[in-house]
């Protein structure tokens, strides 16, 4: 730093003054004495050096709270590291770091659609050679169809077995099962509950879907003969629904 | 993290400013670190030594800085624009205080002084500089007071004093020779030639 002319009171006396900071001097003092008269003031003023001074920890505290304040969206400090060391402002523009990335992805970008170009050529050969086994692989697939085809018209023609619902099995069920079986060669003991010739058709019919008897279970129900002599009847007695 | 220290330290204060324009904290921490301390000593000084009112100054004006920093010209130097600042907030201060506060001694407790393992005698001779030195500078007008104080007190150049009461180097010299030459009117037993 250039000295000023305060300066070089304080440091030179006058008689070691040079020619130039006399005439520089003579608009202000003009005689020795008066030189000196300055520079004793000088001396004495530079000698009252205080000692540096800090603001109360309150003041900052009170500041860093207003800055917060006013700068709510502040970037946060890893952005900020991060934007100094890519953009140094004391660097000229094409030597900030964020150029040369810059300058490297416009170079990748140019170059990366040649490369394209060649794999897209490539590719499309590639297409060709796999259209043409695919039509040949059509082929022996088409016979396959034709035999899958064939197998099934041959199912078609057998006749399928239905099915039978179970609803369907309880509707039949729900009808009274001496109406399937011829009951008139029977012959029924005078100790059956109802009257002899009363029939078959008097018979209390059983309303479980099962066939279960649920008449009244204190009128005793028995045959006069075993019913393993009448085949007819152990049929009846043995018949499953 | 010391390296972005460092980058924070490098920076001018210019760019620093610049910074705090767009909210960077640390930024600010920084030109704060740099400058809250010699400008309390200039508002201590220029305050009447009134400690509380100097660090209410200190406030304001990081205050301003904080929300509008845009004030700042970074065409200029920020030293002087900061300076000049705190220049315009002490006159108008006076010119809110018509009447200027007396200290009573002129000594601020914690202005103290640097050599204070001196002897007694040194210690009772600079204080007692000292405040002539105030009492005089005191009966000074305001323009010839704070060209003195920018150049002694705040070590500013003469370009640099020019730049913050916005006149010309040739009109601080005058300014400065001026309140020179009426100190050592006023302070004419104290001698450090013939003294020390």
């Amino acid at each position: 730093m250039k000295k000023d002319i305060i300066d070089i009171i304080e440091e030179k006396e006058f008689m070691e003054l040079t020619s130039e900071e006399r005439t520089e001097l003579n608009e202000f003092c003009t005689n020795e004495q008066e030189y000196n008269q300055l520079k004793n003031v000088l001396l004495n003023v530079s000698s009252l050096k205080a000692e540096p001074v800090s603001p109360r920890k309150e003041t900052k505290e009170s500041l860093d709270r207003l800055f917060d304040a006013s700068f709510p969206r502040a970037a946060p400090l890893w952005q900020s590291s991060v934007l100094a060391a890519v953009i140094p402002r004391n660097k000229p523009l094409y030597m900030q770091p964020l150029m040369h990335i810059a300058a490297v992805a416009l170079l990748l970008i140019l170059v990366v659609p040649m490369f394209q170009k060649e794999i897209n050529t490539s590719n499309t050969t590639i297409a060709k050679i796999e259209n043409n086994n695919t039509e040949q692989s059509i082929v022996p697939l088409k016979q396959e169809q034709k035999d899958v085809e064939t197998i099934r018209e041959k199912e078609t023609a057998i006749p399928r077995t239905t099915v039978r619902t179970d609803a369907s099995v309880i509707e039949e069920r729900k009808e009274p099962a001496s109406t399937d079986m011829d009951l008139s060669g029977l012959s029924f003991s005078a100790d059956l509950p109802f009257a002899a010739g009363a029939g078959v058709d008097e018979l209390s019919v059983s309303d479980h879907s099962d066939g279960i008897y649920t008449g009244n279970l204190e009128t005793e129900v028995s045959f006069s003969q075993p019913a393993s002599v009448s085949a007819d009847l152990l049929d009846l007695l043995t018949t499953t629904f | 993290m010391q390296l972005i220290k460092r980058q924070y330290k490098s920076m001018t204060d210019e760019s620093l400013m610049i910074s705090i324009a767009k909210g960077d904290k640390r930024a600010f921490d920084e030109i704060y670190k740099r400058y809250s301390g010699p400008l309390l000593g200039y508002f201590i000084r220029m305050l009447w030594r009134d400690r509380e009112k100097s660090e209410d100054f200190v406030h304001d004006l990081f205050a301003k800085i904080i929300r509008k920093p845009e004030l700042f010209d970074p065409e200029r130097k920020f030293k002087t624009w900061i300076y000049s600042v705190a220049n315009n907030m002490c006159k108008n201060e006076y010119k809110k205080q018509e009447v200027r506060k007396n200290t009573s001694n002129g000594l601020d407790s914690h202005y103290t002084l640097s050599d204070q393992n001196s002897n007694v005698i040194r210690e009772v001779q600079d204080m007692q500089f000292r405040e002539d030195l105030e009492l005089t500078l005191d009966a000074l007008d305001i323009k010839h007071k704070e060209a003195f104080r920018l150049r002694h007190m705040d070590g500013l150049s003469i370009k640099e004093i020019a730049d913050v009461l916005e006149i010309s180097d040739g009109t601080v010299k005058s300014r400065l020779f001026y309140a020179t030459k009426y100190l050592a009117k006023g302070l004419d037993q104290y001698n450090p030639i013939e003294n020390r």
